[in-house]
């Protein structure tokens, strides 16, 4: 039976022109993997294809769909006067010359609005990150903490105003260094200025933001009888989003009189709520719509410019745009943690992993948006990869200081956390003598391992793995880069050496027990669907992701899908776009919701044939009943919405509606893998990196849309290449951001990218939409450590602290060789 | 984008010498690139397009090249090209993408007198002279030591047989230099410019006695390198540099004489 059912999907497969390969690959997975999946599942259509983005064309013709493209034209520009100090306290403001500026609408300080504490970490109330905040206080914190707002007709005006008001401040001695505050004398916040919501280990008498500890036996005790040791501190500085598009949001007020803000956001419900919060009016009286988004990464994650439009609309009654600038956005935003972690790790002779500790330490900057959740990341979505282990550790602390705030990156924690435990088992597997590949095969978890930190675990029940293709992954990601042929680190001439290295990460997809998101899908009357969510596609492509899992399930062409997202007054609640969640999330509810409609649209169809519950099958373009009768879909459509005479069928309330709602959320967070591979030309005497491949294979579940997930892992790599080798965030001893342009802080460009080696090797991940696990993150996991190590494959010196800049190497091979 | 209060486009030279002299916070406009940087508005500019000579011409005198010239002609331009071992497309190759070097001009570079420019070291190596409006000539070297405020007119290379080299470290592709040598070997002898030190591009003084005196090009180098000046920023430190000033210079000294 199972051959016959191979052979007719086999011949249906090939029907579907482009899908074959993706199709084909993904039945012999579910055939050879031994994996039980429903039937249906089988006959892939619109999944596993790589559909261009259904906004794709538009973007790239210049269509008008961000933010400051909709923005009316009569809009009040507001600009936002910036504290220049890193710490200290308002004395007075004069705006008495900024007022008298012509075209001058409105100037706002301290003195103008209720000092409500607040976070603006855009995440699910309660929030876990403690609220320190206020709109405008009378104590700035960073370099580039709002002092006051100004609203005039042009932006000429703003600026001029801006730059008349006086501010008295009376300048304290800042604290910058995040390694020594928790011991400091500074203190960065009041004890009273801060509120936690959810409990976080806060003490802010302390520098301390949050702190985060997870325990599973005693590592200490496990330790001597390990064979080999490695405890070794690993540094990682911030990192900017640089988005193309800045931070910007406008606000207008609809015919209620209540305010619409338009927002280049990634989480439109929370900024709702935290706007609402802080301007003390009710959260329906506001409503956020989020447009195209140019990028995020986690960024447009924190609510840095919606008050302030929303403030000035509220107070004028006028329209109001506020962009940042790019130096706003490099001084004035927020950036990756910076990190310093210390890990301990031992094995036995054999390799086999015993005993983990990890202590990371974060800093926070000058407020605490995200610290608590990137430290539990930082532990949970890492920590896991290892199985064998009689113990493992995490001991995490975020630190206040007066720099600009951290916030939601890309990893989100996982990132750094991962290049100090990838690091120190590459540096074990060298103490070992074993290949580093080696040394993950015989630890790394597999399907059905389990692990006392894994989301989903409850106490006393370690979480399962219950799909990964890892192994596999790194056994192509061998191949890919040619490491058994290329073992060997070789001189290409008297100076430079090429070199590889590698290592494996893992992340969540979602948040267990906390992300909940509703979908809609609805029948149009003209045979249509249109699918409602509040998921914020950031450029990523989610929303094409998401019509092709609602295609999937009507069994429609996914161009006639339409898709509806991101506005608080017309899509189901959605968290937003945060830990990896639009495709596994959200997707999972379209998928539960487009079933549902399905349902419900086969029952009409059993209604208007006049047959039996169960006996009209649906292909996706007509109802057939078991006679053979027929009714189209369209038929069906028009019907339904024209043919209707009071209380009669179509009519009745008995009547299946077109429109189905679900919601998901999920109690486990399967984690994707990724095995990572790089190749670098190190020149010996100048200490000059020149990538020359990275390569990547990952396990996300089912590849709903390869050519995006390709994009995704080819983006996350290039990213994490710029943070190992050259984005340095640097200040000077006041506290001023030195690279605040992208002149001095550079991010990888098109002449620095090498060649770059793809692949997924898909598990079925049963809980996701189609068998479908996250990407977005994970992808960024694998190049710092695997970067790291082929430099010290290359020159025998080993630089823990990123970036790994020409000049450290040339140092450190100095020293090496000294 | 970059806030300019006020514009003049003057007819002519001297008109435009002119306005500068009684308003000294006139800005000559050439490419206009490096205003973007500015935070401040500029508050006069004063256009010298079509007054100043565009492109590259091969004359008695030299390569001469007009003030005007972008660097993305001086990497396609035939002429450059086909002269001085192509260092001159080199030394802009990498400075941003080819919508910025559609902008900048070779004589808004020199007259910004960019430490980091690998072109002024590029051209001090190869002796280029200044010409302009109202000084006349004068040698690029002796204008970085003590710049002169006039308009620029056009810079002219002597046309030499021999071998040259361009050795640049940068910390990313695209990314500003953090130091850049460039040698010279023609019938003129052996010469070494170094630029990016931060400062900008200078003539490594008495390099063939160097050669001579220490015999091989890596303690030639060595002793090139102590005997200058480096300084540090976001790039790089000084000490750094004089490392890598010592390796460079031996890079392009074993270019140029193998």
């Amino acid at each position: 039976m199972q051959i016959v059912i191979i052979i007719l999907n086999h011949a249906k497969v090939l029907w579907y022109g482009s899908a074959v390969r993706n199709a084909f690959f993904s039945y012999h997975r579910i055939i050879f993997a031994g994996v039980t999946c429903r039937k249906e599942d089988a006959f892939l259509k619109s999944v596993c294809r790589s559909l261009d983005k259904i906004d794709g064309r538009s973007a790239v013709l210049g269509a008008p769909m961000y933010v400051e493209d909709l923005a009316p034209r009569d809009c009040l520009h507001v600009k936002l006067l910036r504290s220049p100090h890193a710490f200290a306290r308002i004395r007075n403001i004069d705006i008495a010359a900024a007022l008298a500026v012509e075209g001058v609408a409105a100037v706002y300080t301290y003195r103008d609005i209720e000092p409500v504490i607040h976070t603006i970490a855009a995440e699910a109330w309660p929030e876990g990150s403690p609220r320190d905040r206020v709109l405008l206080g009378r104590t700035v914190r960073f370099v580039g903490d709002p002092v006051a707002v100004v609203a005039a007709e042009t932006e000429l005006a703003a600026l001029l105003a801006r730059d008349s008001i006086v501010v008295d401040y009376e300048v304290l001695k800042p604290l910058l260094d995040f390694e020594t505050a928790l011991t400091s004398s500074t203190v960065i916040h009041e004890p009273e200025e801060v509120v936690c919501l959810l409990p976080a280990d806060n003490d802010p008498a302390h520098n301390l933001a949050a702190g985060f500890i997870k325990k599973y036996n005693d590592a200490d005790a496990v330790f001597p009888q390990c064979d080999a040791v490695v405890d070794e501190v690993y540094r990682t500085k911030a990192q900017m989003h640089a988005t193309m598009e800045t931070h910007r949001a406008f606000c207008t007020t609809d015919m209620r009189g209540n305010l619409v803000i338009t927002s280049s956001c990634q989480s439109p419900f929370h900024v709702q709520r935290i706007v609402a919060e802080i301007l003390q009016i009710p959260e329906h009286t506001v409503r956020v719509v989020k447009p195209k988004v140019g990028g995020a990464f986690g960024g447009k994650n924190s609510t840095l410019v919606e008050p302030f439009v929303a403030l000035v609309t509220k107070r004028t009654g006028r329209p109001s745009l506020l962009v940042l600038d790019r130096q706003e956005c490099f001084m004035a935003t927020n950036t990756r943690h910076a990190t310093a972690i210390r890990v301990k790790i031992g094995a036995t002779a054999a390799g086999v992993i015993r005993a983990i500790r990890m202590e990371m330490l974060t800093n926070t900057g000058a407020y605490a948006e995200h610290c608590v959740d990137v430290l539990a990341v930082g532990c949970k979505n890492v920590l896991p990869m290892y199985k064998n282990v009689s113990a493992v550790e995490f001991y995490g602390k975020a630190a206040y200081s007066n720099t600009v705030p951290a916030g939601a990156f890309r990893g989100f924690g996982g990132a750094q956390s991962n290049y100090a435990l990838e690091s120190a088992v590459n540096e074990l597997s060298h103490k070992l003598g074993m290949d580093p590949v080696e040394i993950r095969l015989r630890n790394i978890i597999r399907e059905g391992d389990t692990h006392p930190f894994l989301a989903g675990s409850t106490p006393g029940k370690a979480g399962m793995v219950v799909s990964s293709t890892l192994d596999r992954c790194i056994l192509r990601g061998m191949e890919l880069i040619g490491w058994t042929e290329n073992a060997r680190p070789c001189f290409l001439n008297n100076h430079t050496v090429r070199a590889m290295g590698m290592c494996v990460g893992m992340h969540g997809s979602g948040i267990a027990g906390m992300d909940v998101v509703e979908a809609e899908v609805r029948f149009q009357y003209d045979g249509s669907y249109m699918v409602l969510t509040g998921a914020s596609d950031l450029g990523t492509g989610g929303d094409t992701v998401l019509v092709q899992i609602a295609a999937e399930a009507l069994d429609a062409d996914p161009d006639e899908v339409n898709i509806v997202t991101a506005d608080t007054a017309v899509t189901p609640y959605d968290k937003g776009a945060y830990a990896s969640s639009t495709t596994y999330v959200t997707g999972n509810a379209v998928k539960r919701a487009a079933e549902k409609l399905r349902r419900n649209l086969i029952r009409a169809a059993e209604l208007l044939l006049e047959t039996e519950r169960g006996a009209v099958t649906f292909d996706g373009l007509q109802f057939t009943a078991a006679d053979g009768r027929f009714l189209t879909r369209m038929e069906l459509a028009r019907k339904a919405a024209y043919y209707t005479h009071g209380e009669t069928l179509f009519g009745a309330e008995e009547f299946p509606s077109f429109s189905a709602s679900s919601r998901y959320g999920g109690s486990t967070s399967p984690p994707p893998f990724v095995a990572g591979f790089a190749q670098v030309d190190v020149d010996l005497e100048t200490g000059s990196v020149t990538p020359v491949r990275l390569a990547c294979v990952a396990d996300c579940g089912t590849v709903i849309n390869p050519k995006l997930a390709r994009i995704q892992l080819e983006g996350g790599l290039v990213q994490c290449m710029g943070y190992t080798l050259y984005e340095d965030v640097q200040y000077d001893r006041l506290g001023n951001l030195r690279n605040d342009s992208f002149t001095d802080y550079r991010i990888p460009t098109a002449g620095d990218i090498p060649e770059i080696l793809t692949e997924f090797i898909s598990s079925y991940e049963p809980t996701g939409p189609y068998g479908a696990k996250s990407l977005g993150e994970v992808v960024f996991h694998t190049p710092a450590a695997a970067i790291q190590d082929a430099i010290f494959n290359a020159c025998g010196a080993r630089v823990r602290d990123l970036p790994i800049t020409p000049e450290k190497i040339l140092a450190a091979i100095q020293k090496e060789t000294a | 984008m970059f806030l300019l209060k006020d514009y003049i486009r003057p007819h002519s030279l001297s008109e435009a010498i002119k306005i500068a002299e009684s308003r000294p916070y006139a800005r000559w406009l050439s490419g206009c690139t490096l205003f973007q940087l500015f935070r401040q508005p500029v508050a006069l500019g004063v256009d010298l397009m079509g007054l100043v000579p565009e492109g590259v011409e091969r004359r008695e005198e030299g390569l001469t090249i007009g003030a005007m010239t972008t660097l993305h002609q001086l990497e396609t331009s035939s002429l450059c090209l086909s002269l001085f071992g192509r260092v001159l497309p080199q030394a802009v190759a990498h400075l941003g993408g080819i919508a910025l070097r559609n902008q900048i001009t070779v004589g808004g570079t020199i007259c910004a007198h960019l430490g980091y420019s690998e072109l002024l070291t590029a051209l001090v190596v190869l002796d280029a002279r200044l010409n302009f409006f109202r000084r006349g000539w004068m040698y690029l070297s002796d204008y970085l030591a003590s710049p002169v405020h006039d308009i620029l007119l056009s810079v002219t290379l002597p046309v030499r047989e021999g071998t040259f080299s361009l050795q640049t470290m940068r910390g990313a592709d695209a990314d500003r230099a953090i130091l850049t040598v460039a040698a010279a070997n023609t019938e003129d002898g052996i010469s070494v410019s170094v630029g990016g030190r931060p400062a900008p591009a200078l003539l490594v003084p008495e390099m063939e006695q160097l050669l001579l005196l220490g015999g091989t090009a890596q303690a030639a180098s060595e002793a090139a390198a102590e005997a200058l000046y480096f300084g540090s920023d976001t790039r790089a430190t000084a000490v750094y540099r004089k490392n890598l000033c010592a390796v460079l210079i031996r890079r392009a000294l074993e270019e140029v004489t193998a």
